[in-house]
């Protein structure tokens, strides 16, 4: 049998833990044609890692066991070759891997220019003058602007998209023709992530490259790709053209996760009588000092100005890019830090000037549930200690009634009452994430803030979670704000949305308004450079030039304007206020003022 | 009774696991296995001691003139001292001793340290400004040296050098709990109490305190030896624990008068010091790596 460029025939890898030899990787066949982008999707712990490092030669040994199989690569088992003929012939010569995080190939220690050179020398019988000549070349054809300045730049005066870019110049200096992309986006903005996609797929034609692209993101996958594979627990669930796979799954579990992609939107947006307002923010400002540059005091302008309303019963997404401010607007509300100028309203009292006691009852009524549930249930204590933390410093209970409530919660929530006894790690991401919403529903609070809640965990629990927090916010009539940077996710769970950026907030309205009908261009660059399942390639997706500038020194007028490809000179001079521009539909901008 | 009656087993079985998981990560380093087994050894030794020695009557200062300075026999395993004492009975004592003494100063020095560090790191500003410059002026001086000042000021005595050692200690801990509890103030749990309002003392000493005890364990264990070989030295130098004590460092002071025609006097309670001290620095690194949560990943 003709083999195919790059071929995995029968590849089997098992894993030796404690307990037993666990079978992580067992793939039938994957065959790329030579210059086709062939993507693998997988949730966390299906290994799609483990794929690339065995590939690379790179997987550890114990306790990896390779069983069986073979990796052909231009007509050469890659398996078959020892580990000096692998680093010599094809590791970051033919074959380069691009990482999640470019933090992590970058030595902090050296400049990116010297690290080019030494990686383009490494490879090519090259002199100094001719391997920065090369460098330089290269981080053109990357398009990073002011070739010689970066070359001088240490990693991290670069940022996230510019670091990423200069790992693909390495691997492209070095002549590599196959590329394995271990979610090379997984880590940047989404704006950011458009444009190295439309970079990558550039280079790919131009070079002629062939790319293994590996995430997490259906939707992102399916529009880079040719063909996809959906790997789940170590087997290949379907593959075949993306058109086939998506149009027509056959698999029980791609058909999870295209739906869990494709969630559609809230279905039961309330349209009650908003009087109540449950909590008022005024022209807050949250200013984070940073070092002193002689006399003059410099300040990361983290929230500048934020002004909102949120009705009982709502719930209100917070959407923007990181770096946005919507953490720092969070957690001032939460009262976690104190602002720098401004007012919040909970119920119509200030909560920067509640005394002791009632700052104490102000935090019963507001809880958050945070984004990695690895991270925000304290792994020594039991489940019912973590559950009941709030309501022994809340309420005055014995431990049998304190007991019995968290049984209730944990019921409340769908865990079994036994879990009150187990550790966090026992748990499932999913479960924890229950186990946090447990906790935060604990002592009847007013208002629940949900920081991601959904995106650390996979997709099939992501699903149940967001139910669940629709079914509890029924029945409890909860108001809810949500942050969250996957769209699909707000636009699931609600009623307002917020779009903020760089510590503003630049349009506001309700959901379904705002989604069908963006004003603002950020709002609009931000929707159409998701890649979803119906975008057709990687060019209909949208891009933003530029960075986001810095937030210590923010540009004047309009924001936006230096990444804004409507803006005028006004732009660069005004500062736009918000004004209603239909019913309940808000904006900063001055395209729509008549 | 309904929902108080948990499946038990559901409950105990990773428990159980968790510690059959630890053996195994034990049993896989070999040095580390050993001297985990020679430290249990130490331990049954020291409490057995009374029961198990040839000479119980030894460990005072009975003399027994005409049996003195014997080399090691069948009767005598290590030989006799200037006094005719068993020196076997003697070290095998000296167990006791040592492993008490450096238990206590350890022990005290993790009760001082440990709340310390955990305030500094946790409460940040002045608090901890002010709680390292003292640690930092305890770390300026070596433990050995400062520890002879404390004792020569209190007076010679086995208690008076647990305390001064537990003085000089004290700052390591402190150090160690306060780098940990500034990285654990970013984890998510720490925010997500005090958004719940728990007190700053709860969130130190039931939040903070429990996740730092990985480290604490690893660095007491690596101590041990540290604070064993210091008591020795303390008491060589006469500054420790006094004659008739069974002391490993003071019997080798002792033995330096008769160094020349007794080599056994001197070179039994020397290795038992060794071995202690070896064993447990073997544990400790082993420790290392139990508790690295990159080793206990699956």
């Amino acid at each position: 049998m003709l083999s195919a460029y790059f071929e995995i025939r029968n590849l089997k890898i098992d894993y030796k833990t404690y307990e037993k030899q666990q079978n992580v990787l067992d793939i039938e066949r994957i065959a790329i044609e030579k210059g086709k982008t062939y993507g693998v999707v997988g949730e966390s712990g299906s290994g799609k890692t483990v794929l690339a490092l065995a590939i690379m030669g790179l997987l550890p040994c114990p306790p990896g066991i390779i069983k069986s199989g073979e990796i052909i690569f231009d007509g050469e088992d890659l398996l078959k070759k020892n580990n000096k003929e692998m680093a010599q012939k094809y590791r970051g010569r033919r074959i380069a891997m691009i990482f999640q995080d470019p933090m992590s190939t970058l030595n902090p220690v050296f400049t990116v220019g010297y690290q080019m050179m030494q990686v383009i020398r490494q490879h090519q019988n090259l002199n100094k003058k001719e391997a920065y000549k090369k460098a330089i070349e290269m981080i053109q054809v990357v398009k990073l602007p002011d070739a010689e300045d970066i070359m001088k730049k240490y990693p991290h005066q670069l940022s996230g998209g510019q670091r990423q870019r200069i790992i693909i110049a390495m691997a492209l200096a070095c002549g590599a023709e196959f590329l394995i992309a271990d979610e090379p986006t997984r880590n940047l903005d989404v704006t950011i992530q458009a444009s190295i996609l439309k970079l990558m797929k550039e280079l790919q034609k131009k070079f002629g490259v062939t790319v293994l692209f590996i995430a997490n993101n259906l939707s992102l996958v399916s529009t880079f790709c040719d063909e996809i594979a959906i790997l789940h627990d170590g087997k290949i669930a379907e593959q075949g053209r993306v058109k086939d796979v998506i149009g027509s799954p056959q698999n029980y579990y791609t058909k999870i996760l295209i739906n869990s992609v494709t969630k559609g939107e809230s279905v039961v947006r309330k349209k009650q009588e908003r009087d109540e307002v449950l909590l008022e923010v005024k022209s807050l400002k949250k200013y984070f000092p940073v070092k002193k540059r002689k006399s003059e005091r410099l300040f990361v302008k983290a929230v500048d100005d934020v002004d909102l309303k949120i009705y009982k019963g709502e719930v209100v997404g917070i959407v923007g890019e990181s770096g946005c401010g919507k953490s720092t607007l969070v957690n001032t509300i939460l009262n976690l830090h104190e602002p720098t100028s401004g007012e919040v309203l909970f119920e119509g009292k200030n909560i920067f000037q509640l005394d002791k006691n009632q700052l104490r009852k102000t935090r019963k009524d507001i809880q958050i549930v945070f984004q990695d549930p690895y991270w925000s249930l304290n792994p020594r204590w039991l489940v019912k200690d973590i559950v009941s933390e709030p309501i022994k410093v809340h309420e005055k209970l014995n431990s049998i009634s304190i007991l019995k409530r968290v049984e209730d919660l944990l019921e409340l929530v769908g865990l079994p009452k036994s879990s009150a006894f187990k550790y966090p790690h026992e748990f499932s991401g999913g479960q924890r994430q229950r186990i946090a919403i447990a906790r935060a529903l604990a002592v009847n609070p007013k208002l629940v803030v949900l920081d991601e809640p959904t995106s650390s965990i996979d997709v099939i629990s992501q699903a149940q979670i967001l139910e669940l927090l629709k079914e509890l916010r029924e029945r409890l009539g909860l108001t809810n704000i949500l942050i969250s940077h996957d769209l699909s996710v707000v636009n699931y769970m609600a009623d307002k949305v917020i779009i903020m950026y760089l510590g503003k907030i630049v349009e506001y309205g309700d959901a379904a308004e705002v989604f069908k009908n963006p004003l603002h261009p950020y709002t609009k660059a931000l929707f159409n450079s998701i890649p979803t399942l119906e975008s057709s390639d990687i060019e209909s997706l949208a891009t933003l030039e530029g960075n986001v500038p810095s937030a210590i020194n923010p540009p004047s007028g309009c924001r936006f304007h230096t990444r804004c490809s409507m803006a005028n000179e006004r732009c660069s001079r005004e500062m736009p206020v918000m004004k209603e521009y239909s019913n309940n539909h808000s904006t900063a901008c001055f395209l729509y003022e008549q | 009774m309904d929902s108080r009656i948990y499946n038990l087993m559901e409950i105990i079985r990773p428990r159980v696991k968790e510690v059959g998981f630890s053996f195994y990560l034990l049993k896989k380093n070999k040095l580390t296995l050993a001297a985990f087994y020679v430290i249990v050894a130490l331990f049954v030794l020291a409490i057995l001691a009374p029961y198990i020695v040839p000479y119980p009557s030894h460990i005072s200062d009975e003399a027994n003139v005409a049996n003195k300075l014997l080399p090691p026999s069948g009767e005598y395993l290590f030989g006799t001292d200037e006094l005719g004492r068993d020196i076997f009975s003697r070290v095998i004592y000296g167990i006791r001793i040592s492993l008490t003494t450096a238990i206590l100063a350890v022990g005290l020095a993790i009760i001082i340290g440990v709340p310390l560090g955990a305030i500094a790191g946790t409460i940040g500003g002045w608090v901890d400004e002010v709680i390292m410059r003292i640690t930092d002026i305890f770390l300026s001086f070596p433990p050995l040296l400062l520890a002879i000042a404390i004792v020569s000021i209190v007076g010679s005595s086995l208690n008076n050098a647990i305390i001064a050692i537990a003085l000089s200690w004290w700052p390591w801990y402190t150090r160690l709990v306060r780098g940990q509890a500034v990285s654990l103030k970013e984890r998510k749990f720490i925010q997500a109490a005090e958004a719940i309002g728990t007190s700053k003392w709860k969130i130190i000493f039931s939040h903070v305190v429990p996740n730092t005890i990985s480290p604490v364990i690893v660095q007491a264990s690596m101590d041990m030896g540290g604070v064993i070989l210091t008591i020795a030295s303390l008491s060589f130098l006469g500054l420790g624990a006094q004659a008739p004590t069974p002391e490993w460092g003071l019997m080798i002071n002792t033995s330096r008068n008769y160094f020349l025609n007794a080599w056994w006097y001197s070179i039994f309670p020397g290795l038992a010091i060794f071995i202690t001290v070896l064993a447990f620095n073997l544990l400790g690194d082993g420790f290392r790596e139990i508790m690295d949560p990159k080793t206990r990943k699956r």
